[in-house]
């Protein structure tokens, strides 16, 4: 039975109707930079129409006639034209940024995107509204922005980590460029490595997801990258208390081949260190992080372009002491390297390819040196993951009704786990060379999107081969999404989405350490898989859109660490004993009323949520809360156009959020200890900590005070001559001061102290472009 | 010490914010239970202590309970029941048997029963050999350099105790160590070096290490239940030395059905320097 229905989910969209028809084919892209834009509409009735793929192609097959191709996308100005379609045609279709009858889109999805996908299951925020959000202390993240959207909610305070409908930060697929980032975190998780002025596009999936993307059990994050500018030299220059940006495209050959490259730094470190050297410090400490992005693109001919993209970014944190004739040198430093090779080729009017070959890597290195006149000393600890794959894709639009989707990804991860080397005058010591290991992955999969009438659907399957070495684990994954569109604006949508994870991160902290460590599936270690579920309606009158959607996500296979994994230690090689092994599941309801036109534009949502893990051995096999759940999550996000003319714009926006406490484990119970062997001999008698225990039954016992907290943001632009313009963004994050607790302990007295460390903050930031 | 205080520097840094802090009171009501704190060892007889639990940081001592029955069976379908000896003692004039699967019941009228098992592990063979290093004479005290071999079990899944801080082997766990570029190999191991034979059962498994000669050394070889026991203890030990911001708190291993304690077997081998 279940064969017949996978065979159905392949086979049935192959039927198309034979008759005489010719093909609308072409790329959508703005027509000042010939940056090609993800997702337009592309149009000949309301019924009739694709959305361009993620390289901006799109493909129409229609009977010969006459038609009225409309283009549309969120922030440009519609395009129409005419076409007698008697042959196949090529239209290339420009959009020049404008806002259509004046009206000012914010927050709202694109035009495009998924056509089978709700807009609770999927969002293509625009980029020029998330740099709106007012952040803390100028620093638009990305990360922290999608925080306020239905159904994902942040892990503590201020970071990069978040769970999507229950599941654990490690289920989200991150992608840059199609390439997968191991570690999304500067600064231990306060920040993203994603420079947002780098960004062109983002399509988040929370649900419904497509079978094309696979790997993580929760979610997808798509992050484009610009792709340089065809036409003219553009540059971007911000400035904000955490970093300094750079930003410069300029084409190679006009209209032929352009680069982009986008450099980050953060500017924390230089304060210190200038007051180290002003007063003569022969010590120094320290920390800095940089990201950079670059992108380069040769369109060889219309139907071939070949892009090549790379991205680095690196956090180090040192120390240099000079002491007593010991001299000592400590970094603790961490990063990745991006870089894909794709090669877009256009075999017919219908058939659009895409081949790519990536690089992706994470790694840290801890080094401490100590040195004397007699004596030396070395201590090196690193670890790596490296991911080598060959992707292809291909999309056939066999009608406007009908695109089939195909494709395949073949992979090689190398894990280099907790690599140790130690030197000194008599020893030199090299540990856990044997830990590394490598797994192979192979990849496929098919996805058919229909139109019928008032319906569409999005049906596939995915299946994944992951070879360990001693192991091989086959995973067979269907997707399927369906939409139904009423006249009268509302629509439903049901979705299945079955999903696998063959890497799972080492980490017992909601926090993104570098210490995080990614490791393959073992023979003991078995994937982790997921079953969700949703179903939703959304309707749309005047200027706005409600929905609400429910959504059932089991889990099998997921993984716990035991606690007490020591900040900034090495990873256990043995980390398979630190595991337990269990399920999970989450359930939930999301609504929201999105406001998409207008001078007062916005989203207000809504979601009750359970999160719940159990494992065997862990609160008596019963099941417990998981750390992100938070029953009750209100979010308001708007934006509000005070001003906007050819040459100043001034907005107000504001973020507004209030959330069930995050839940932590805290010792809420002790009873007597065994003193630890050999104890007993001890000179002191038995030390008075061997005799008490503190633990508690159910992990996440304790959920913190209710967390909220308003920001508000204002931004001016003064459009200059030549397409110059400067942009002050002033923003106040925890207008109303309130005190989050962000982490508990225990004083030397054995009171409870709370911690809070985000106050009230304003922030200025600045922006120029050129 | 050093990460400390760099974790604190990264904080300030940050974003110049102004941590606030201040003095909570979080509800911690908990029903009382029954704590068994039982290992048996068969150089020793059997003795067990049963006490109740309390609310943290609710008290000095733990309440003794001295009216239950403690009934301790053998996979060979014996039983005898612990005497009570006041202050919340019980003991059984036996001792138990390397290899031999114990279980323990625990009766109470007010509190629901207790039960858990365990299995005695067979005495760990060692061998070594010790080479004087350097000697203090005028105490009459020596540092011997230690070659000790353990010769695995393959019978049985064995985990190892000891008490020595620095030495090399690849096969340590690392769940205790931490950096000191003063120490010899770089880092050292805090109260004890845990190993088991997972990759290495049946094998021999060598260790080098320098101790002050004429003091008696264990190796202990513990079931699971008390392995799982210690490390979660000392792991919680360590976390609370540490002292750092984020660190999360540790959850004690417990075997016990429906109470806390633990009822764990360890042999000890004895090694003389």
């Amino acid at each position: 039975m279940q064969r017949l229905i996978l065979s159905i989910l392949i086979l049935f969209p192959l039927i198309t109707v034979a008759q005489e028809k010719f093909t609308i084919s072409g790329y959508v892209e703005d027509e000042l930079s010939g940056e090609r834009l993800i997702g337009a509409s592309v149009l000949v009735d309301k019924a009739r129409g694709v959305a361009s793929n993620q390289y901006g192609f799109y493909s129409l097959t229609l009977p010969a006639g006459s038609y009225g191709l409309a283009c549309r996308y969120m922030g440009y100005k519609p395009a129409v034209k005419e076409i007698n379609l008697s042959s196949d045609t090529v239209v290339n279709i420009s959009l020049s940024l404008g806002l259509e009858l004046k009206e000012v889109q914010v927050t709202a999805s694109k035009s495009g995107g998924p056509r089978t996908a709700s807009s609770l299951n999927y969002f293509n925020p625009d980029m020029e509204t998330m740099n709106r959000i007012p952040a803390i202390l100028g620093e638009q993240d990305l990360l922290k922005a999608i925080q306020f959207l239905p159904g994902i909610k942040g892990g503590a305070e201020n970071t990069t980590g978040y769970s999507v409908r229950g599941g654990s930060a490690d289920q989200n697929l991150i992608l840059l460029d199609g390439v997968p980032v191991y570690n999304v975190n500067h600064l231990f998780g306060f920040f993203s490595v994603f420079n947002s002025d780098a960004i062109k596009n983002v399509s988040l999936y929370k649900g419904g997801i497509p079978a094309r993307y696979g790997g993580r059990l929760s979610s997808v994050l798509d992050i484009n990258m610009k792709e340089g500018n065809m036409q003219q030299q553009h540059g971007v220059l911000s400035v904000s208390p955490i970093s300094a940006r750079m930003t410069y495209e300029a084409p190679i050959v006009k209209d032929k081949a352009a680069y982009i490259v986008s450099f980050r730094r953060t500017m924390l470190d230089l304060p210190m260190l200038l007051y180290q050297k002003l007063i003569g410090l022969e010590n120094s400490a320290g920390f800095n992080f940089y990201d950079l992005n670059a992108k380069a693109n040769w369109l060889i001919n219309p139907r071939n372009r070949v892009y090549l993209s790379v991205y680095s970014g690196r956090d180090k944190q040192f120390s240099k002491t000079n002491r007593d004739g010991i001299n000592s040198k400590y970094y603790y430093k961490w990063g990745n390297i991006t870089s894909v090779l794709r090669w877009n080729h256009q075999l017919s009017s219908k058939l659009f390819f895409n081949t790519s070959a990536y690089y992706s890597q994470y790694d840290l290195t801890n080094l401490i040196l100590s040195k004397t006149d007699e004596r030396y000393a070395k201590y090196r600890a690193s670890s790596s993951l490296n991911d080598l794959s060959l992707t292809s894709d291909m999309d056939w639009y066999l009608s406007p009704s009908y695109t089939l989707r195909m494709g395949g990804k073949a992979t090689i991860m190398h894990f280099a786990p907790n690599i140790i080397q130690t030197i000194d005058d008599e020893y030199e010591t090299k540990r856990n060379q044997e830990d590394k290991n490598t797994a192979n992955n192979l990849e496929l999969y098919a996805e058919n999107e229909l139109t019928i009438k008032k319906i569409r659907a999005n049906m596939g399957l995915r299946t994944v081969l992951f070879d360990t070495g001693e192991k091989n684990y086959v995973s067979v994954e269907p997707r399927f999404a369906l939409k139904y569109n009423a006249d009268n604006g509302l629509a439903g949508n049901i979705a299945f989405t079955q999903m696998s994870q063959f890497i799972h991160l080492l980490s017992n902290s909601s926090l993104g350490l570098p210490t995080d460590l990614w490791v393959g599936s073992t023979d003991v270690v078995t994937p982790q898989k997921s079953w969700q579920y949703s179903a939703g309606i959304e309707k749309r009158f005047l200027d706005y859109s409600v929905g609400v959607e429910a959504y059932y996500k089991e889990m099998e296979n997921v993984i716990r660490f035991t606690e007490g994994a020591v900040f900034l230690s090495s990873q256990n090689k043995n980390w398979m004993e630190n595991i337990n092994v269990g399920q999970g599941k989450a359930y939930g309801a999301e609504f929201m009323i999105k406001k998409e036109k207008g001078s007062l534009t916005g989203m207000l949502s809504y979601t009750l949520a359970w999160s719940e893990r159990q494992f065997n051995e862990v609160n008596q096999g019963a099941w417990f809360s998981y750390k992100y759940d938070r029953r009750h999550d209100l979010s308001l996000l708007g934006e509000y156009q005070i001003f906007k003319s050819d040459w100043q714009e001034k907005t107000f926006s504001f973020g507004f959020t209030l959330q069930s406490g995050n839940n932590l484990s805290i010792p809420d119970v002790e009873y007597q200890g065994l003193p630890m062997p050999g104890m007993e001999d001890y000179l002191g008698g038995i030390p008075e900590w061997s005799t008490v225990r503190q633990t508690y039954d159910n992990p996440n016992n304790f959920r913190m005070p209710v967390f909220h907290h308003l920001d508000l943001g204002y931004s001016t632009k003064r459009i200059k001559k030549q397409g110059k313009s400067i942009t002050w963004t002033f923003s106040v994050y925890n207008v109303y001061n309130r005190m989050n607790p962000w982490y508990y302990y225990k004083d030397t007295r054995g009171k409870v102290k709370q911690v809070s460390i985000f106050p009230i903050m304003p922030s200025v930031s600045y922006k120029y472009s050129f | 010490m050093k990460q400390k205080t760099l974790i604190y520097y990264l904080l300030v840094m940050t974003s110049f914010w102004q941590a606030c802090e201040k003095e909570v009171d979080l509800e911690t009501k908990h029903p009382q239970k029954l704590c068994l704190n039982c290992v048996l060892n068969p150089d020793s007889l059997v003795t067990a202590e049963l006490t109740l639990s309390r609310d943290i940081n609710n008290g000095y001592n733990f309440e003794p309970v001295n009216d239950a029955t403690l009934i301790l069976y053998t996979d060979e379908g014996d039983n005898d029941t612990l005497v009570s000896a006041g202050n919340g003692k019980y003991s059984l004039h036996y001792k138990p048997r390397e290899g031999t699967t114990y279980s323990i019941l625990v009766k109470h009228n007010t509190f629901e029963d207790l039960q858990a098992t365990a299995t005695v592990p067979n005495r760990a063979f060692v061998t070594w050999k010790t080479d004087t290093t350097y000697s203090y004479p005028q105490e009459n005290k020596y540092f011997v350099r230690v070659d000790m071999t353990v010769h695995d079990n393959p019978d049985e899944t064995n985990y190892y105790w000891m008490k020595t801080f620095e030495t090399n082997a690849v096969f340590i766990d690392d769940f205790n160590r931490d950096i000191d570029t003063e120490s010899k190999y770089g880092y050292v191991y805090y109260y004890y070096l845990r190993f088991s034979d997972v990759g290495y059962n049946g094998q021999t498994m060598d260790l080098t290490f320098t101790r002050l000669s004429g003091i008696k050394w264990y190796l202990w070889s513990c079931d699971p239940h008390y392995d799982k026991y210690l490390k979660s203890t000392l792991k919680a030990r360590l976390n609370a030395e540490k002292d750092l911001p984020f660190r999360e708190p540790v959850q004690i291993y417990s075997n016990i059905e429906n109470g806390y304690g633990i009822f764990g077997a360890v042999t000890a081998t004895r090694i003389k320097f």
